[in-house]
């Protein structure tokens, strides 16, 4: 269950959320974002320096995005998810219900409005002021409510402190990534194994958040899995250093990160971007929630 | 990039232009091979997802188009680059 005002015990509210909301807490630093080996939208490799900031340890579940749903003060709005299968919430006649065993599974079929949706619905449970306009999807980054993660962040904390190619080491392990061909131990417990969400009908699907090793951050499947809706709208880059990039100030693409369980190796790199129309609403695609560090 | 002289050439053509100039620069890379607004670059190979989403990102600064319909990017709008332009015609903003 998501936490609410009523949760926090402890003196200090800073750690309550953080670990209410599991989130980590990733040290700012310098990197170099992209790859001048990648594909044309990772060119040209630059430098870039990001604050410290928080970041989802995990991506969104299906239970915690099903209890925005449910919430009074949500205002939910249909067209945010879809429920078509593969699905792991399905719309009955007057409400909705999570698909069996489904709930640990990362929250797919849903658009960069309903992600958005959901941290500034988090934000208000928290007494955090909402981050996104969900009107004209402009943002006020300075708020201290929940957020997407912003591209550069999210390149940066998949790397880990050493700034893995892969996340978890330069040598890609196709063990480590739930990805196309993923064959490891946990391949019984994807969505299709176990015909959880209509995924029983495909070979390719999800497996539940945490089930594979986190990276030196301790933030788990950031390559592979789903892809990771990410705050910033897409363009491409400029060769100049950045200091706290935040996306181009107009454009209907939003950027995802990570690849995800439909890939090839190829696109299971921390430089590598893509990009999709903001409404849209996949079953290869989730989210993870961010925070500002406050002073 | 800078757009093709508006003076000289149709508004449509002008799309074109600047589609297959975008195409020979950030596509094609400057290979010298020539592509017809008529040629079907997806069944051809020419261009993948994450292309398309280039060259409307470029096309939108472009012409400061404030938003597509996501209804409207489908495969079938980007089977030639005239389709694409007849598309992006659209949604250009009416001369002052």
């Amino acid at each position: 269950m998501v936490a609410t005002q009523q949760t926090l015990t402890s003196t200090n509210p800073l750690e309550d959320i953080a670990a209410l909301c599991r989130l980590v807490r990733i040290p700012g630093g310098t990197f170099l974002m992209g790859d001048d080996d990648g594909f044309p939208q990772e060119r040209p490799a630059h430098e870039v320096q990001v604050d410290s900031f928080w970041a989802g340890k995990y991506c969104v579940t299906v239970r915690e995005y099903f209890e925005f749903i449910q919430s009074a003060d949500s205002n939910f709005q249909e067209l945010w998810c879809d429920f078509v299968d593969p699905c792991f919430i399905r719309k009955r006649v007057s409400d909705y219900v999570i698909t069996e065993d489904a709930a640990e599974f990362p929250m797919v079929q849903v658009s960069f409005v309903g992600a958005v949706a959901y941290c500034n619905w988090l934000s208000r449970q928290f007494g955090l002021a909402p981050v996104y306009d969900l009107d004209s999807l402009e943002a006020d980054l300075s708020q201290n409510g929940f957020r997407l993660l912003k591209e550069a962040e999210w390149e940066y904390a998949c790397g880990g402190p050493r700034q893995w190619k892969y996340g978890y080491g330069d040598s890609f392990r196709p063990d480590l990534s739930c990805y196309r061909k993923y064959a490891g131990e946990f391949k019984q417990q994807r969505a299709a194994s176990l015909h959880v969400g209509g995924f029983g009908l495909y070979d390719y699907s999800p497996l539940p958040v945490g089930t594979l090793p986190p990276n030196d951050y301790g933030l788990y499947e950031m390559i592979g899995n789903v892809n990771e809706w990410c705050h910033d709208r897409y363009g491409p880059y400029d060769k100049q250093a950045q200091v706290n990039p935040q996306g181009k100030p107009t454009g209907s693409f939003r950027v995802i990160r990570g690849g995800s369980f439909l890939d090839e190796v190829d696109k299971l790199r921390k430089t590598y971007r893509h990009a999709i129309h903001y409404s849209s609403k996949c079953t290869i695609d989730g989210f993870r929630i961010a925070r500002n560090v406050e002073s | 990039m800078s757009r093709v002289n508006a003076l000289v050439v149709a508004p449509e053509e002008e799309i074109v232009l600047d589609i297959i100039s975008f195409f020979n620069s950030d596509i094609l890379n400057n290979d010298a091979a020539e592509i017809s607004e008529h040629a079907d670059i997806i069944s051809e190979g020419l261009i993948d997802s994450m292309g398309i989403i280039r060259l409307l990102t470029h096309l939108q600064i472009l012409y400061d188009i404030k938003d597509f319909d996501n209804t409207d990017l489908t495969l079938d709008n980007f089977r030639t680059i005239q389709r694409i332009a007849d598309m992006i015609a659209r949604y250009r903003k009416p001369s002052p």
